[in-house]
């Protein structure tokens, strides 16, 4: 049977939405910071109301005052946290101790804002997790990966992602997640392959280089391993761009919604390359290229999604209104917990 | 009169409905669709802010919404009505080329001054309020942490080492504050030679550099650079300075960017860095100060400046980099003070 396969699309314009942020920029740092909480949400509902679906918009629907005073609540409990090692670094400790079971409580907060103020067709998205579990996963998984030395991070990575999207729901509809614990090991392991590729490769420039560039013995020792040095870091880029590519493609390809089911087609290369030139371009142009790299990169990642299925979309009913404050997104900001999927 | 093109939905589900709605000059709306019908009034509208080109959203009273790409009436719309007077501003902000160039020029200038001036003057004026009892037990902690980790006993002979805490106590009575000063003599394999300041009054010297130094007026001068930092509390001040700039960096470049972390690392360091520099700059200022007033010749530190290079000579100098001033540069500006 063939199915109906829709693609999402970004329109978003380098030119349009760097005038937008460097407004933004200016304006936050007059308002000594202030403005960043208006910043960040038309910097996300440009982004949003850009990508379209069905020819419909997305809409990122977050109160700019929640934001700021989300903002204001981090900023005070990292300060508390800073001053307190002044002071005394046992008060420190305690405060970390008090951190740890609050660390799911942040995750969970966090999701619900970020979807809660996700919308489209005017249906917005929701997330509800039980506490017990999010510690489970966020607390005891990584503890559960230090003791095996790393060998458990694909069971806890899948479990991670299971939990953001079984989790998920637009309207009353939740997300399901189908990728197994097998299919992320497998990853892993051929990323394990990629990673040792890339080892032999470097081993054997030390020798292949003073073979291919004649050069004096006593100088071998030193510029050699330099030469080395700077082919790590491509290197590194490679086995992480793959790894990003292969991980994100199997979760949405294995994500549905009711009978819809979610597709994406990142490649490695084009990923690897669209880090490295951002990098490069943000380094060059003192930052100014910024934006240019965030359209790209944005309109890549959207071009490559797409949802197959032949369900009505117009069934979707929404789910009750709920409370949703701030602090656990900005806390997750500011502490730099990696939350999204 | 106004008519605008959209599609509603209603807020319970995804349903989507083509629909006019015409909007007349005394506030009345009317939104007309297939099967439906819905009459209110401006005031019960809510507005999105224009965004760009991006689809406008009009909010109904009851959750339902209204997006338009008519983007243009709606701004008629607003005007008429003085709906949305500060957005309407910000939108025209950041539609046109030459506010880019002007709001440029204030980031850049608004980012120069407040590292160059509101940094540092935040962090001085709150360095004063740090009670002394404070700054003591972070210069006690801080040694502890340091002989655990990289300080052994010191293996100088007893009469040297109270040959030396006598120079000490000759460079520290010149104190203009209360402190309790203390000479901590340290061996180490690690730091070489070196001496260091701990917030409180506490100055560190390794054995190394005691040796590497060739008479007393160059031992005087590496504590007088020392007492300096001390001083000038730039142990307190640049732990202040260090997690302000990586509070602004994060709270402007943070979400901005996103992309990768290294756009907010990099700056963080450069200017961090900076700081460190200036501090060194200020206690060579301290320390020719003090030898000028002994009448000791200024050439003594700039030997043992330069002697404490020598061992290091292979190594690449990053003056932008590096937290230390490049020591030519250094050398000038004591010459020149």
């Amino acid at each position: 049977m063939e199915q109906n396969t829709q693609r999402f699309e970004f329109h978003g314009k380098t030119g349009e939405f760097f005038k937008i942020w460097i407004v933004n920029l200016m304006l936050s740092i007059v308002t000594l910071g202030i403005y960043s909480a208006w910043a960040k949400v038309r910097t996300r509902q440009y982004f949003y109301s850009n990508t379209l679906l069905m020819n419909t918009p997305f809409d990122y629907l977050a109160d700019p005052i929640k934001i700021l005073k989300g903002r204001l609540l981090a900023l005070a409990v990292i300060l508390i946290y800073s001053f307190s090692a002044i002071i005394s670094p046992l008060i420190q400790a305690g405060i970390m101790l008090i951190f740890i079971p609050l660390f799911p409580w942040i995750i969970i907060k966090a999701l619900k804002f970020n979807l809660y103020n996700s919308a489209y067709r005017n249906i917005r998205f929701h997330f509800s997790a039980e506490y017990l579990k999010a510690l489970l996963i966020f607390v005891g998984l990584p503890i559960l990966v230090a003791l095996t030395a790393g060998l458990a991070y694909p069971y806890f990575n899948r479990e991670r992602k299971n939990f953001i999207l079984q989790n998920s729901a637009y309207g009353t509809h939740k997300f399901e997640f189908s990728a197994t614990t097998s299919q992320f090991y497998s990853v892993y392991l051929k990323t394990l392959a990629v990673i040792i590729i890339a080892l032999i490769f470097l081993g054997a420039m030390y020798f292949v280089i003073p073979m291919a560039i004649p050069m004096d013995k006593s100088v071998v020792g030193v510029y050699v391993p330099i030469i080395i040095i700077f082919m790590f870091y491509p290197a590194l880029m490679i086995v992480f761009g793959y790894l990003y590519t292969t991980i994100a493609n199997l979760t949405i390809n294995h994500t549905q919604l009711k009978t819809y089911q979610f597709e994406s087609n990142l490649e490695t290369g084009k990923i690897c390359w669209l880090f490295f030139s951002n990098i490069v371009a943000i380094i060059c142009s003192f930052g100014l290229l910024i934006p240019w790299a965030m359209i790209r990169t944005a309109k890549y990642r959207i071009s490559c999604l797409a949802v197959m299925g032949d369900e009505d979309p117009e069934i979707f009913i929404a789910a009750e209104a709920e409370k949703a404050d701030a602090v656990g997104e900005e806390l997750g900001d500011l502490l730099d917990i990696d939350i999204g999927l | 009169m106004i008519k605008v093109d959209g599609n509603y939905y209603d807020g319970q589900s995804s349903k989507q409905i083509a629909v006019v709605i015409t909007i007349e000059q005394s506030g009345d709306v009317l939104i007309t669709g297939h099967e439906l019908e819905i009459k209110t009034t401006v005031d019960q509208l809510k507005i999105a802010a224009r965004l760009a080109n991006t689809p406008r959203n009009i909010f109904l009273a009851n959750g339902a919404k209204i997006e338009t790409k008519d983007n243009q009436a709606i701004d008629q719309l607003c005007a008429y009505f003085d709906r949305n007077v500060l957005y309407t501003l910000l939108h025209r902000l950041e539609k046109k080329w030459p506010v880019v160039f002007i709001a440029l020029f204030i980031t850049i200038v608004f980012i120069w001054g407040g590292i160059e001036y509101g940094v540092p003057f935040a962090s001085k004026w709150a360095v004063k309020g740090i009670p002394y009892q404070v700054e003591q037990n972070i210069g006690n902690q801080g040694l502890e942490t340091l002989d655990k980790w990289l300080f052994e006993k010191s293996l100088i002979e007893n009469n040297d080492q109270k040959h030396l805490q006598a120079l000490f106590k000759d460079v520290v009575e010149r104190s203009e504050k209360q402190y309790h000063y203390r000479l901590e003599l340290r061996n180490s394999k690690q730091m070489g030679a070196n001496a260091l300041a701990l917030p409180g009054g506490i100055i560190i010297m390794t054995d190394a550099l005691v040796e590497l130094a060739e008479n007393d007026q160059q031992i005087l001068a590496v504590l007088a650079h020392e007492m300096g930092h001390i001083e000038y509390q730039h142990g307190l001040r640049s732990v202040l300075q260090d997690s302000i700039t990586a509070l602004f960096m994060i709270g402007v470049l943070g979400d901005i960017t996103s992309i990768t972390s290294l756009a907010v690392t990099v700056p963080t360091i450069i200017v961090e860095t900076r700081y460190s520099r200036e501090f060194e700059l200020a206690a060579d200022q301290y320390a020719i100060k003090y030898l000028q007033q002994q009448q000791i010749a200024i050439e003594h530190y700039i030997q043992i400046l330069t002697l404490l290079e020598q061992p290091k000579h292979s190594k690449f100098e990053f003056d932008y980099l590096s937290s230390h001033p490049a020591m030519d540069k250094r050398i000038k500006v004591i010459q020149d003070m």
